[in-house]
C-alpha cells in the first residue's frame, strides 16, 4: 500500500487512533510519519513492550526515532523579527518547531500563545494544581464554589448567609470584569 | 558511577509483580508530569551550560527529597548505549531521551515506581508507574515527589496558563495519564472498533500499536488524555478511569461470552501459543508478544494453571533486546537474540 500522505513510497507504518470518537487509520511511510510527528505518538505507545516493539520496527529497517528534539541552534533569519527578550526565540521558530523557547515566551507572545492553547485545548485557563499551594484560587473557580454554596443556603432558607455569599460573588465578578477590560 | 546493570537486568520490574485494580485486563498505568525551571531556556533552546546547571540543580533536589528514598541518579552520557537501552526497556526513560548527546540525567527510585528524566523535551519529566488501574496510588506518590521538587526548584508557572512547557500541547497541568489495556477477547468477538469509539470525555484518545498487517500486536491498547489545560488533575484521572472501566467491562463480557460459546476456540489459541513458546528454537520479538498475549489470556481465564502471571510479566521485561544482550554477555545480531529469547522463554516457562 502506498503512503496516504506522499503517495510515493510504500506505507510501512499503520496508525489507528480514536480521538473525539472518530476512528482514523493512517498508512504512512517512515518519512511522512516522522514529518507528521506520528513517530512521537508511536514511540510513546509501546510502553509495556517498548524494547520488543522497537526491535520489530528496527527489523523492518525502520529508524522510527528521528532526532527531532535538536533545535538548539536555531538559525537567525531576519533581524527585524520580533523575538522573546529573554531567550531570543521568534514566533516563527515556534511555527517551525512546535516548541516555545522559555517560560517568558508565554508572556512575550501572550496573545499568540493564548490562541494556540485555545485551538489545542479549547481552553486558556488552568484550574489545576499550583506549585505554591495545593490548588490555584482563581476567581472563576471560587465563583463556581460560591454559587453552589449560595444555592444550598437558599434551599435551606439561610437568607442571611445567602446575602453574604451573593455579595462575595458580585465582588469577584467585578474583579474579573475589571481584569478583562 | 557504579550502578549494577547486571543485577538490574536479572530481575523483573518490581511494581509489575504487585497486584492492582482490574489487573486481569489493565496491564499497567502511568502518569507523567512535565515541569520546567523558571528563568532557564527550555532544553530545545538552552546552552550546554544551562543544561548542565539544570542537571546539577535537580540532582541536588533529588538528594534532599525524602519522597524518593535512596534514588539512583545516572548521567546519560556516562552510560553505554546498551545500558541506556536497558533503561528504555524498563520504561525509566523514553526512547527519544538517549538519541542526543546533550547534558541529561535520569533519577529513579529503587522500586522503579518513580523516574525523573532531566532535560528531555522539558527540564523535568516526572513519571509514576503502577500495575493495573492503580492510578490513584500512582498519583499520590507522584504528587508527593512533585510537591517536594516545587519546594526546592523554582517551577515555571503562570496563574493563567498553569505549568509552562516547551510544547503547548502539555501546558496547564503538564499531565499525561495512560493505561495499557489487554483486549484479546474484544478483538476475537470483532467488537474492538465499537469498544474504542465509545464516547470519550475530556479529550481522551485510545490507540493500538500496529506492526505489519492489520492486527494490533498483542491486543494491547493505550488510553490516554490529550488535553492538559482547563481540567483539574483529578478530573483528568477520573475521566480516564471511567473510560478504562467501560473498556474493561466490555472485555470482561467478551471473555465470558467466548468462554460460554466458543471455549474450544479460546483454548485452542492458548494451547497453540504454549506449544510454540515451549518448543520454539527461534523467537522474534513480534512472535513473543503475540503468544504472550494468549498465554496471559489463558492464565487470567483459568485455562492454564501451571504458569504464573508473575513469570509472564518477568518474561515481558527480560526478553527485550537490550536485556537479553546484557544477560547473555555481549552485543549480538537479531538472529542470535531470537535464539537466546527462545531459550530464556523455554527455561522460565518450564513446560
Amino acid at each position: 500500500m502506498l503512503c496516504q500522505h506522499c503517495f510515493k513510497k510504500n506505507a510501512t507504518i499503520q496508525l489507528t487512533q480514536v480521538i473525539k470518537n472518530k476512528k482514523e487509520k493512517l498508512h504512512l511511510c517512515q518519512e511522512c510519519a516522522e514529518k507528521l510527528g506520528v513517530n512521537k505518538a508511536l514511540s510513546q505507545l509501546p510502553h509495556v513492550f517498548v524494547g520488543l516493539v522497537l526491535d520489530i520496527l528496527k527489523e523492518k529497517k525502520k529508524q522510527m526515532l528521528p532526532q527531532n528534539i535538536n533545535q538548539a541552534n536555531l538559525p537567525v533569519r531576519h533581524s527585524e523579527e520580533i523575538r522573546c527578550s529573554y531567550c531570543g526565540a521568534a514566533w516563527e521558530d515556534f511555527k517551525r518547531t512546535g516548541f516555545l523557547g522559555c517560560d517568558k515566551c508565554y508572556q512575550y507572545f501572550h496573545s499568540q500563545v493564548e490562541e494556540v492553547l485555545r485551538q489545542i485545548h479549547g481552553n486558556t485557563r488552568h484550574i489545576g494544581n499550583n506549585p505554591r499551594g495545593k490548588h490555584v484560587s482563581l476567581p472563576e473557580v471560587d465563583i463556581v464554589r460560591l454559587r453552589k454554596a449560595l444555592n444550598r443556603a437558599i434551599r435551606r432558607e439561610e437568607y442571611e448567609k445567602a446575602a453574604e455569599l451573593r455579595d462575595k460573588i458580585r465582588e469577584l465578578e467585578s474583579k474579573i470584569h475589571s481584569k478583562n477590560s | 558511577m557504579n550502578f549494577d546493570f547486571g543485577n538490574l537486568v536479572c530481575k523483573p520490574i518490581p511494581w509489575l509483580q504487585e497486584s492492582g485494580e482490574e489487573d486481569e485486563i489493565v496491564i499497567s498505568c502511568r502518569i507523567r508530569l512535565a515541569r520546567n525551571i523558571s528563568n532557564v531556556p527550555f532544553p530545545n533552546r538552552a546552552s550546554s551550560q544551562n543544561l548542565t546547571e539544570v542537571v546539577e540543580r535537580v540532582q541536588e533536589a533529588t538528594e534532599r527529597l525524602d519522597q524518593l528514598g535512596d534514588a539512583i541518579f545516572l548521567p546519560i552520557e556516562e552510560l553505554s548505549s546498551l545500558e541506556s537501552r536497558i533503561l528504555v526497556e524498563r520504561r525509566l526513560i523514553s526512547p527519544e531521551f538517549v538519541q542526543q548527546k546533550i547534558p541529561r540525567a535520569v533519577a529513579f527510585s529503587s522500586d522503579e515506581k518513580i523516574s525523573i528524566m532531566i532535560n528531555e523535551e522539558d527540564h523535568l519529566r516526572l513519571q509514576g508507574f503502577g500495575v493495573g488501574l492503580s492510578l490513584s496510588t500512582v498519583w499520590d506518590e507522584l504528587r508527593a515527589v512533585d510537591d517536594g521538587f516545587a519546594e526546592c526548584l523554582d517551577y515555571a508557572f503562570s496563574d493563567q496558563f498553569g505549568y509552562l512547557t516547551a510544547c503547548p500541547t502539555n501546558t496547564g497541568t503538564g499531565m499525561r495519564v495512560s493505561a495499557f489495556v489487554h483486549l484479546p477477547a474484544t478483538e476475537m468477538c470483532g467488537e474492538i472498533e465499537k469498544a474504542l469509539t465509545k464516547k470519550t470525555p475530556s479529550g481522551l484518545a485510545v490507540r493500538g500499536f500496529y506492526g505489519e498487517g492489520t492486527d494490533v500486536i498483542g491486543s494491547i491498547y493505550q488510553i490516554s488524555n490529550q488535553l492538559t489545560l482547563g481540567w483539574t488533575e483529578w478530573r483528568i484521572i477520573e475521566d480516564l478511569i471511567k473510560v478504562a472501566k467501560e473498556i474493561v467491562d466490555k472485555e470482561d463480557k467478551s471473555r465470558q461470552k467466548l468462554m460460554n460459546d466458543e471455549r474450544i476456540r479460546v483454548e485452542d489459541r492458548v494451547f497453540r501459543s504454549i506449544g510454540i513458546l515451549s518448543k520454539a528454537r527461534l523467537l522474534t520479538s513480534k512472535e513473543f508478544i503475540e503468544h504472550y498475549s494468549y498465554l496471559l489470556l489463558g492464565v487470567n481465564l483459568g485455562i492454564i494453571s501451571q504458569i504464573q502471571k508473575s513469570t509472564l510479566n518477568e518474561l515481558m521485561i527480560i526478553t527485550q533486546p537490550a536485556h537479553i544482550q546484557r544477560l547473555y554477555g555481549s552485543s549480538m545480531r537479531a538472529l542470535e537474540r531470537d535464539v537466546y529469547r527462545a531459550e530464556l522463554v523455554r527455561d522460565k516457562l518450564k513446560l
